[in-house]
């Protein structure tokens, strides 16, 4: 026991290190770029209020109802566009309007904070969109307040398609410019041209289909084996980001049950 | 005022300016990111025990990441430079040792000294930081690159901070 208590005492700031090193990087391991866990939901909670109030002082000074009212009527108008009956639009689904009060662009994995949460009906999963065009998800909700990821994160596929019927490919962010991406994955024989809108597929169940990520950047795509790597420049500036409008899919929980069936029918 | 309040007075209010100001604030695009906690963690007596060293440390680095959601980020590289200032200590030592009226501060040490443990210790605590951030070897060497510029800002900071800080007391 002695010798336990010496040997303790002789490495204390060794193991004293090791411990606290220990638990940081247990911390940063389960936590980095996917907040999760009830300490990051409270800190969310807290430094969100906080946000949330310092731009409501900001604001005082503003134009920001009237910017509001746009944005809630924009979203309005984007909802009755979903529930056209035109089967091209059946898809489109509900908005619900919001503004960014975090937001960073010069790390790997980014992140913004909305001023909307469950009680606004904003849920896990959602996509999030600005003037029509895609910019992230949400991957973490409070009552009052939710966190979403941009397409400025270098560990997520968005899945994504040139045109309205072209190549469908995986789009993500190269971890470098913020304003530009790469569409991965595309055939050889794909027929794409500088300028061209790089869409949504809606396969991921998170956008509706047809939503602008950006277009084609004039640049040479680069070989990758049988595919090309075509360079897409992002269609909103996300250094820019202040009233977004949150993506509803219409049916999810059907289409999702629907999915799973299909996964067990599986011979 | 009383040195025992000083200490935890200065790792406060180096923490909420950290979390308050500084963390929103990214020059040169992503080049220059500031760590304002370190400087309360630098500020510490040079007496300071090793073990109460890397506890401080961590305790300041964790109070940065629980509101600038580092995921234990800035915890685990306030602890790596807390792990090396006793050595930076050592090996900047006068001949004869410190006095125990020793400050780690430009007016006590003088500004060579000041300048070559903060580089130092902001090196090693940005390096860190960036390196883990990174998380590939892809980024590693842009990561090294804005961990070096970083410690420069921070230096020019810290060193700018100190000057007022003392300019105010000499007034009084």
């Amino acid at each position: 026991m002695r010798n336990l208590w010496n040997f303790i005492v002789q490495y204390q700031v060794i193991l004293v290190f090791m411990l606290l090193q220990g638990l940081a990087m247990g911390w940063f391991v389960t936590s980095h770029g996917y907040p999760r866990g009830k300490w990051v939901r409270l800190a969310l909670n807290w430094e969100s209020a906080w946000q949330g109030r310092l731009a409501q002082w900001s604001h005082r000074t503003e134009l920001s109802d009237q910017n509001i009212q746009l944005l809630e009527e924009n979203a309005r108008l984007r909802s009755t566009l979903g529930q056209s009956s035109s089967s091209r639009n059946r898809n489109r689904g509900k908005f619900i309007a919001a503004e960014v009060i975090r937001l960073t662009w010069v790390q790997d994995q980014n992140y913004f904070i909305l001023n909307q949460g469950r009680d606004q009906g904003i849920r896990i999963g959602q996509g999030v969109t600005e003037n029509g065009a895609a910019i992230g998800k949400i991957i973490e909700t409070t009552n009052a307040y939710s966190i979403g990821i941009p397409l400025l994160h270098n560990r997520l596929d968005w899945s994504a398609r040139i045109g309205q019927s072209g190549a469908i490919g995986r789009l993500k962010w190269n971890g470098v410019d913020a304003t530009s991406g790469v569409l991965y994955d595309i055939p050889r024989s794909a027929d794409l041209k500088p300028g061209d809108s790089v869409l949504t597929t809606g396969f991921q169940g998170v956008f509706p289909s047809d939503l602008l990520f950006g277009t084609v950047a004039d640049e040479p795509p680069f070989f990758d084996g049988e595919f090309l790597n075509v360079p897409v420049n992002w269609s909103a500036n996300f250094q820019s980001l202040r009233y977004v409008q949150l993506t509803e899919t219409p049916d999810k929980a059907l289409i999702d049950s629907l999915q799973s069936t299909a996964n067990l029918s599986t011979p | 005022m009383n040195p025992a309040m000083l200490i935890p007075l200065q790792l406060l209010l180096t923490v909420s300016l950290q979390v308050l100001f500084f963390q929103n604030l990214t020059l040169w695009n992503g080049w220059g990111i500031l760590a304002f906690h370190a400087l309360g963690i630098l500020l510490l007596p040079l007496n300071t025990r090793p073990v109460v060293l890397l506890v401080v440390s961590a305790l300041v680095g964790a109070s940065v990441d629980f509101f600038a959601y580092g995921g234990g980020l800035f915890t685990s590289s306030a602890i790596t430079m807390a792990t090396f200032l006793p050595f930076i200590n050592r090996l900047l030592a006068p001949r004869e040792g410190y006095e125990v009226t020793d400050e780690p501060t430009i007016k006590s040490m003088g500004i060579q000294w000041f300048s070559v443990r903060t580089f130092a210790a902001l090196s090693i605590h940005n390096l860190w930081l960036f390196s883990l951030e990174a998380g590939r070897w892809s980024l590693m060497f842009t990561g090294w690159g804005k961990a070096l510029t970083s410690s420069f800002l921070g230096l020019f900071l810290f060193a700018a901070v100190l000057q007022l800080v003392q300019a105010k007391r000499k007034k009084r």
